[in-house]
């Protein structure tokens, strides 16, 4: 970064270098006075060209911003929806799981529908990733044993039913992420 | 022939067994899915199972229902013969038919 500033700094110096020995010379220049029509309309659809690029192009950044944040927000949610699930004396509840996953399903499955609304291009593998990391954590989630409507998690699976928890989250963070990159 | 999961069975399926709770897999297996299954199989027809309209699937009650079903019928592809309907969760057919193609391994 520093290094980065040292160059900016050097650049600018040496262009005011040369504008100062151009401005010194500036006898050799000859300005015509005659206007050239061809040449002013070549300048006026210049200034129009540069002046709808730069528009065209802010507008297409805003637009871009506007759908990475919407598609921010979704995976935002599908974690907060994630994080519910919270083993408490290797206990879940079994209808609050169910529905829990009916909602993170609901939820990538319009993810995906964004994604490929917008065009943006997400890594597929990592949209697959986080697909498979969702079935698989409903997997060990939903299917433990249940009892008096709770779920009951045996020790060993209650620790890997954390991990893939927190995996899912991971790629959760990595696409959102990948998402500002883009 | 048509099973609507949420009408005909409950809006909340529930575990796998009936001794884990009520409305189990076990229990819409041994009173809707296997006589409609057997139906649609006598008629040469398709079953279609309506997965809309619930609180959500476990797992287990997927794989208990669908799997099993496979497992029951070892020389027919189960899919063949039913058509699935989920509008509100997409992935849930590809989940259910990873199910029934576990079963037939």
């Amino acid at each position: 970064m520093r290094g980065n500033k040292k160059t900016i700094y050097i650049l600018i110096f040496l262009v005011g270098l040369l504008i100062g020995y151009l401005s010194t010379q500036w006898s050799y220049f000859t300005i015509d006075k005659n206007i050239n029509p061809i040449d002013s309309i070549g300048i006026i659809v210049n200034i129009f060209l540069v002046v709808f690029i730069s528009n065209a192009l802010e507008k297409r950044k805003t637009e871009n911003r506007v759908e990475k944040d919407i598609i921010i927000d979704k995976l935002k949610n599908i974690g907060l929806v994630s994080g519910k699930i919270i083993i408490v004396d290797n206990k879940f509840r079994f209808s609050s799981a169910t529905s829990i996953f009916k909602d993170l399903s609901t939820e990538i499955s319009a993810l995906k529908t964004m994604i490929n609304y917008t065009g943006l291009r997400f890594n597929e593998n990592k949209i697959m990733e986080l697909r498979s990391r969702y079935l698989e954590f409903k997997t060990i989630i939903t299917g433990q044993v249940v009892h008096n409507d709770e779920l009951q998690f045996e020790e060993i699976n209650k620790n890997k039913s954390i991990i893939i928890g927190r995996k899912l989250k991971e790629i959760i963070y990595e696409l959102i992420i990948d998402c500002n990159k883009l | 022939m048509t099973v609507n999961i949420a009408k005909d069975f409950s809006i909340t399926p529930g575990p796998r067994t009936i001794s884990e709770g009520s409305y189990s897999a076990e229990l819409f297996l041994n009173t809707i899915l296997r006589a409609a299954f057997k139906n649609v199989l006598s008629q040469s027809k398709v079953l279609t199972v309506n997965l809309d309209g619930t609180a959500g699937f476990a797992t287990s009650f997927l794989e208990e229902s669908f799997g099993c079903l496979q497992r029951e019928n070892p020389s027919i592809i189960v899919e063949d013969h039913i058509h699935f309907i989920s509008e509100e969760e997409p992935y849930l057919l590809e989940e259910i038919l990873e199910y029934i193609s576990n079963a037939r391994k």
